[in-house]
Formats: structure tokens, sequence, C-alpha cells
């Protein structure tokens, strides 16, 4: 016969391993889901602002993210009541921005802020989204001097589409430019300018695309995006040649080679490569503090035209 | 005191100091301590590709090291039966983790007669930091009888330091486990009734053993979607479906799901005079919890609207197996 107090240890041992296993057994089952929402929402200014040696401080887009699966109202992104100044570094001269309604962007109207080449300007952003006084800031310097495509050393003009030499081998459009000393990223933008669903070309060597798909990815095929890295910048000409992959329409095509600086060169390779191979995500290069996200920086851009012919 | 030579394009030579002491505080406690330097010129890479790769240490890519300082404390709380506490502080420099963004960071180590870059080491490729961690386990540990096994709990916190990754700032790296409890424990059937009604412990040439193991990890840290904003790639385009892009949320700032899992083994064996037989039957994940393993997305862009559907990647369901295990 087993004593009391042994009967009372069997007892609690048993109600213990009852307990455990319980736990064990609600901690064991079921299923763990993730959601995406509302909760990770943070709101955030968006900066879109290039500024050009030489040229006018204008079409600085101050804008705010919105969370996934939400239809924004377009107009409400637009943060027009934002306050917006470029300080030039050389002289910490301050200078205010006012909102074009036309153009929904900042821009300078005086005639005193002159961008110039290898200077430094700070971009500061103060805006209210959603009762939160949110603050953004970032400094960019412009490329030295020095970029400038060549035409006359570039095959642009016209051509007709993968048209052949006189030995059967395909001909391409050239672009040739003088680097600007100590870049060595430079992007290339290729827009068709006569892009349509006729313009297309369907007979393309490349793939078979339908009228549904060409509909629904239009815009991946009008604007092409190229860019060169590590370009030795103390070359004296750059050679790029344009490949019939860039060209998917019949027509005019504007080419524009942007010498960026620092900034852009980060956000340009890193701003649509949030993801990983595992579906985490991670940030881009972005060098902006506070609480902005998109790009301030400055580009020295040349434009060049050219004609695919059917 | 060990001493460690490691030859690559790099040498490196570095002393590691280590000490380890037990002092006995009565006939059933004791205390220990043990600090030392490690150095290790293997690095793990974490998650690449779902799974963690090493490189070895380069010029480019340093052995890292690590300093360890842990006091424990172990007591006999009745017979059979052991509890140990142990708190750790750990910190770790010349830490590496893959560069997702590293097309912005490869330089050429050379180039061509035609200007072309040549890429020839590892440069660029992986981000480098520092990290601590730091924590207090405990455990409960039963060796000798008819239920035989352990129960481990362990608080844990780990901080990293990484270039490039949450601007500079210190953040939980992916493989933090705040809370972790393991329950391993074994049933041998034939004498559990024997040893808690006190009588003598029998050794039988046939007898069943129950095996339950229990494992409780709280969610790993992700990185997820956030917001999302106009912008376009260049100055000239106007706003298009091209103009969409994805801001994540803060490094690491949510958890997946909690991770748990019991498992059950049912072993039959035979002793004969050498040998025995011991046919078993397992079963992996037997209440069949479908623990999140990664998260996939699909974006799809109507009327310029990102919707994102989230599909959670589980691990591995219900997985009985049966086997012998033979022993000369």
């Amino acid at each position: 016969m087993l004593d009391f107090n042994m009967k009372r240890t069997i007892k609690n041992i048993s109600l213990s391993i009852i307990f455990l296993i319980n736990s064990l057994i609600i901690f064991s089952c079921g299923e763990g889901v993730v959601e995406i929402g509302q909760n990770t929402y943070i709101p955030k200014i968006v900066i879109e602002g290039y500024l050009f040696p030489n040229q006018k401080v204008e079409n600085i887009r101050i804008t705010r993210n919105f969370p996934l699966n939400t239809r924004p109202d377009l107009k409400s992104l637009i943060l027009s009541n934002a306050t917006v100044i470029i300080t030039d570094l050389q002289n910490n001269r301050k200078y205010p921005l006012t909102f074009n309604p036309q153009k929904f962007s900042f821009e300078y109207n005086g005639i005193d802020l002159i961008i110039d080449f290898d200077k430094s300007y700070r971009l500061d952003v103060t805006a209210d989204i959603e009762g939160r006084k949110l603050s953004a800031g970032s400094i960019t310097t412009v490329p030295k001097k020095g970029f400038k495509i060549l035409r006359n050393e570039s095959i642009l003009d016209s051509m007709k589409y993968r048209e052949r030499d006189a030995d059967g081998k395909v001909k391409q459009f050239k672009v040739a430019f003088t680097p600007s000393l100590d870049n060595s990223f430079y992007s290339i933008s290729i827009v068709a300018l006569d892009a349509t669903i006729e313009s297309f070309i369907y007979d393309n060597a490349y793939f078979e695309i339908k009228l549904d798909d060409l509909k629904k990815q239009f815009d991946r095929y009008k604007y092409q995006s190229k860019w060169l890295q590590n370009v030795k910048s103390d070359e004296p000409k750059i050679n790029y040649n344009i490949e019939w992959l860039d060209t998917w329409f019949y027509g005019s095509y504007r080419l524009v080679i942007y010498a960026g600086d620092e900034n852009y060169r980060l956000f340009f390779l890193t701003y649509r490569n949030v993801q990983e191979f595992d579906g985490n995500f991670h940030e881009p290069r972005i060098n902006i503090e506070g609480d902005g996200i998109g790009v301030f920086c400055s580009v020295v851009a040349d434009t060049a035209y050219f004609k695919v012919l059917k | 005191m060990r001493a460690n030579y490691f030859d690559s394009d790099k040498d490196y030579k570095n002393l590691d100091p280590r000490l380890s002491i037990k002092y006995r505080l009565t006939e059933t406690s004791n205390m220990k301590f043990a600090t030392g330097i490690f150095h290790q010129y293997a690095n793990r890479i974490p998650r690449l590709f779902f799974v963690s790769i090493w490189t070895s240490a380069d010029e480019y890519v340093k052995g890292s090291s690590a300093s360890h300082f842990i006091l424990g404390y172990q007591r006999e709380l009745a017979k059979n039966i052991e509890f140990e506490i142990e708190g750790y502080y750990k910190n770790y420099t010349n830490i590496y983790s893959y560069n997702p963004t590293f097309l912005a960071d490869i330089k050429p180590d050379s180039y061509t007669e035609d200007n072309l870059p040549l890429f020839n080491s590892s440069r660029g490729l992986f981000n480098e930091g520092s990290g601590k961690s730091y924590g207090v386990e405990f455990l409960v540990r039963k060796d000798v009888g008819a239920i035989t096994g352990w129960i481990a709990y362990s608080l844990a916190r780990t901080e990293f330091t990484i270039n490039r990754i949450n601007k500079e700032n210190p953040f939980t790296p992916r493989h933090d486990r705040t809370h972790a409890i393991n329950i391993v424990s074994s049933f041998d059937l034939n004498n559990i009734f024997n040893e808690l009604s006190g009588r003598q412990f029998v050794n039988y040439d046939k007898k069943w053993n129950l095996g339950l193991n229990f494992t409780f990890f709280s969610g790993q840290p992700i990185t997820l979607p956030s917001s999302v904003y106009f912008i376009n790639q260049f100055p000239d385009w106007e706003p298009s479906n091209n103009s969409l892009a994805i801001y994540p949320s803060g490094i690491n700032e949510f958890r997946l799901p909690f991770y748990a899992r019991l498992d059950l083994s049912l072993t039959y064996e035979i002793v004969y005079k050498s040998w025995s037989l011991a046919p078993y039957l397992q079963i992996f994940n037997l209440l069949n919890r479908k623990n999140v393993w990664f998260i996939e997305y699909k974006n799809e862009l109507k009327n310029g609207i990102i919707y994102q559907e989230v599909n959670n990647i589980t691990m591995f369901p219900i997985l009985p197996s049966i086997g012998v295990n033979v022993r000369f």
C-alpha cells in the first residue's frame, strides 16, 4: 500500500505532468500568421529633387508615402504646405522655395541662387503629416565639369530596326561622351517619344509580346534605364552601345545621360532593391537624414535624340 | 592560452587567453566563472539564399573575434535532479552579413586594356560590424531513473551594429530569439511506476521507452514592407506605372510568429546477451503546427495601387517515421 505522502506526491507529479502536456499541446498546434497592414506603416516625407548646374532650382517634388493596399487621394500626397529650404553651403545662405501649383512642385524664383559645379547644397524640408511634424535633410555635391556627349563621335541620327551593314552585321546606335572628373557613375534614360500600341515593334528579334501584355507593361517598354558604373573618369572618351533591347517602338527616342553625384548613385542602384531572396526586406541606401526618403541629388545632364525607322 | 595563426591573402596571428574557474560552495552546490577571447577565421554570412554560408578570412573580410564572460551557479535540488543558472555577456567584432546592395559598393581591382573593370576580390560584398549578446539560461536536469531529461529556458538579447544597415544604428539580428524553451524527456515505461512508488529500478530485457521533446522559440525578427511612394528613377521620366516604389519598415522591427514543435518517439527495446534490437516510431511535429519559415509576397499593380498578397511559407508538417536501432 502506498502511504499518504506518496499518494500526494504521485498526485502532484501527475497534475504537473497533465498541466505541462496541456501547455505543450496548446503551443504545439495551430498556425503562425504574419499580417501586414496599417501596423507597418510609418509616414515619411518623400523628396524627389534634382539640382542641375547653372539651371533654375525647380521641380523639387515633396510628397508623402502611403500604406500598401490603399488607393491614395493623389492630391493629399502632395505636401504643398511643406517648408522647403535650399542652403548654399559655400556661404550658408538660405533660399526658401515656393510651391508652384501648376507643376505640383517647389522652385526658387529669385536669380541669386546659382547651382555651380563641384559645390555643395543642402535641402531641408519640414511638413505636417497626420498631425506629426516631420523633417528631413540632405546634402548634395554637384559633379565636376567635363561631362558632355560627343555628338561627332556618336552614332545617333536614324537607323532602320536592326539594320545590317555591308558585312551583314547588325548595326547599333552608339553614344560617346567625356566623363566628369572623379565621377564614375552615369545613368542613361532612353524614352520612346512616339510610343503607341501601333508603333510597337511586334516582330522584334527577342520576344513575342501579346497586345494584352503590352497594354499592361506599356511603360516598361517605353522607358528604358541603363547605367555605367566604375567608369574610369580620367579617360578622354567613354563609348556606350545602345542595344536593340532598349528600343521597342518605331519612332523618335530621347536619350539623356546623367553624371550623377553619390546621392543619385546610391538611390538609383538601390531604391528598388529592397527585398531579399527569402522575402525579407532591407532598406535602400538613401542619403536623407530624419523622416525623409527618396532622393535629393545633383546631376549633370546631356540629351541626344535618335530615331528607329521601319 | 591559445595562439592562432591563419594563412590567407593576409596572415592573421592572435592570442586567445582563456580562464575557467569552478568553486565548490557546499556539498551540493558550486559556482563557475569563465572568460576568454576567441578568434575565428571562417565567418558565417547569415541567410544568403535562405541558408547561411561560410567564408574564410582574407584581405577584405577579417577574422572575427569574441570576448565571453560567463557566470554560473549549479545546485543539486534533490536526488538526481540538478539545477543550473548561467548568465553571460559576449561581444563580437568583425562580424559580417551579405550586402544586398553590393552593386553600389563593389569596386574594381583593376581595369582591362579596354578600360573594363575587373573584380577579383570580395570587397563590397559583405557588411562589417560588431555586436553583443547577453542573457540568462536556466536548466533543470535529471540524468538517472525511469524519467530522465531536462528543461531549459533562456532569455537572450542580441544586438548588432553593422555598416550600411539601419543607418549604422544598433538593430536586432534575424537569429535573435528572446525566449527559448527546450524540454527533452525520456520515460522508461516499465519502471515509471516503480520509481514513483519508491520501488527498486529493474533492468528489463524488453522495455518500452517514450520520448517527448518540446521546442519553443519566440519569433525571429523580420523587416516587412511598410509603405508605397511615388518616385521616378530619372528626372526626365513622366509619372507612370514605373513610378511606384516600396519602402520597408524599420530593420527587423517586427517578429515572425513563435516557433513551437512537439516531437514524440516510442521505442521497444529487446536486449539480448551481446546486442539489442530497438524498433521505433518517431513523429516529428506531432501536432502539425505550421511554423512560419519565411514570407512570400506577391505584388500586383492595379489602377495605381500596389496590392500585396502575403503568403506564409511554413516549415515541415507532421512527419512520422519508423526505424530499427541495432546496437552491438
